[in-house]
């Protein structure tokens, strides 16, 4: 179980970067998220977390670092987190995310709210400067 | 024969400040250049950042929507027909789409489109919220969602039409309408407009056409989008063709009268007639220039090829006896690429100017 591989994505124009290492305690998606098959892109996602779920982290922190998304991804993420919600029920562990927006971007920052109400999980909404 | 397409499009755009039409081959890689291009063009107008990722998304999800209904098997031809617009008309963006359908989605679609258009901003964020929720996936893979968060984010209802081909497919268009002045109370631009640019842009085989302000590095873009429709030509005119298209796009950065605000505007087309290549730039000028203009691309035309080299030697060597062309080398080298010299028009549009020049390959 000590051996769940670990999922690393460089980021593309269309793609986002991606880290899954339960070792490192690192979940991360963050760039852009594009794809027109958002299910080859987090199908691999879902599954690993599927596995890691049979024995998690004592706390896992998801965080969103993203700058355009499509709404297929939007839904993926909605899947992720509904998983991550799932892991931490089953297991007693403390699950949480964090959505970063940029200032003035308003639909992003409705998106995570609307994640938040119809998941119902602990995602914090963080401001990041523009760069 | 003068080629008036270039200014016939600036006619017909010729209010918007921003104008992007593509009838090209259709990939994921146009999107990239594309947003690009358009990236380029409304980081001027457009301050705040939500606003433009708000386009970029609405851009997006139109343009995935293609994709996504297009049909499948479809030849990588050089033109299909199918068409991407955005423009900047009056207060607002438009983002326009047309793409081949099979009449049996038709039902469907329309239903999906009627039904998030007639509810409420409350009822569409209840029907949001359930999608997210809900793991049932449409066959199309999400595009209900993509409607709603079109609507959504716009404020506005989606404009479409289909206009059926044959038994069995449809031309499908579809409009969102994004104001970038929430005053802007203009009538909305009718579908009808796209209509008719496609139909412009086919008839003359464009493929590309872009207007706006071509001060900036809007052309790199560019370059690598008309290079991807052209990538398999010879490299021989691949060459020639990335030439010609450097020095027509430079050449509406210099030549283009200012406007008020400090814009230089001007309009690019580039296609294939069916045995040449056709780069085409447009823009306003002043009338004394235009005569300069017409004067020197006369004086180029009539050169043969040799006596072009010696001229373009001699520039280079002395530069220009005529101080006020500044063009340099660029207009010398593209009469000595094209096949028949520089078609070189000026049109009036009441008191504008507007100054055209068409080069094949």
């Amino acid at each position: 179980m000590d051996t769940l591989r670990k999922i690393y994505r460089a980021k593309s124009d269309f793609y986002p970067r991606m880290v899954f290492d339960k070792e490192e305690g690192v979940f991360l998606i963050e760039g852009r998220s594009l794809p027109e098959d958002s299910e080859a892109v987090y199908g691999p996602v879902l599954d690993w977390l599927d596995e890691y779920g049979t024995q998690p982290n004592s706390e896992t922190k998801m965080v969103f670092n993203l700058e355009y998304y499509n709404s297929a991804s939007l839904r993926k993420f909605a899947d992720i987190l509904k998983k991550l919600k799932q892991i931490g029920m089953d297991n007693g562990t403390k699950v949480s995310a964090t959505w970063y927006y940029e200032d003035g971007d308003e639909s992003s920052l409705e998106n995570a709210e609307d994640l938040a109400s119809s998941i119902d999980i602990d995602l914090e909404m963080k401001m990041v400067g523009n760069a | 024969m003068s080629d008036t397409t270039n200014s016939i499009l600036y006619s017909e755009l010729g209010a918007d400040d921003l104008s992007f039409v593509y009838l090209g081959k259709f990939d994921n890689s146009v999107l990239g250049f594309a947003t690009e291009i358009l990236k380029g063009h409304i980081s001027q107008t457009v301050e705040s950042e939500g606003k433009k990722n708000k386009l970029s998304f609405l851009m997006i999800e139109s343009f995935q929507n293609i994709l996504r209904y297009g049909l499948a098997g479809r030849a990588a031809e050089m033109t299909s027909g199918e068409v991407f617009i955005v423009r900047k008309h009056k207060g607002s963006y438009y983002i326009t789409t047309g793409n081949y359908v099979e009449n049996v989605n038709i039902g469907p679609m329309r239903e999906k489109l009627e039904r998030v258009n007639s509810l409420s901003p409350e009822d569409l964020k209840k029907l949001f919220m359930m999608t997210l929720q809900n793991k049932k996936i449409s066959k199309q893979g999400g595009a209900g969602l993509g409607f709603m968060e079109m609507v959504r984010k716009t404020k506005e209802k989606l404009d479409f039409d289909f206009v059926e081909l044959d038994s069995e497919r449809s031309f499908f268009y579809f409009q969102l309408r994004l104001k970038d002045d929430p005053e802007d109370d203009s009538p909305a631009l009718p579908i009808s407009a796209t209509k008719n640019i496609k139909r412009m842009m086919e008839q003359n085989g464009r493929f590309i056409a872009l207007k706006g302000d071509f001060r900036q590095s809007a052309i790199n873009p560019i370059l690598s989008m008309a290079e991807n429709n052209i990538s398999e030509e010879s490299l021989r005119t691949q060459r020639s063709l990335y030439h010609i298209l450097v020095e027509m796009l430079q050449n509406i950065a210099r030549h283009a009268a200012q406007t008020e605000d400090g814009r230089r505007e001007g309009m690019f087309s580039m296609g294939y007639d069916g045995t040449s290549f056709v780069v085409s730039a447009s823009n306003g000028i002043e009338p004394d220039s235009a005569q300069r203009l017409l004067e020197y691309v006369g004086k180029l035309n009539s050169m043969t090829r040799e006596q072009l080299d010696d001229y373009y030697k001699r520039v280079l060597r002395e530069g220009h006896d005529d101080a006020t062309i500044s063009s340099g080398l660029g207009l010398i080298d593209v009469a000595r690429d094209s096949i028949g010299g520089i078609d070189c028009t000026v049109d009036s549009y009441g008191e504008a100017r507007i100054l055209s020049m068409t080069a094949k390959l």
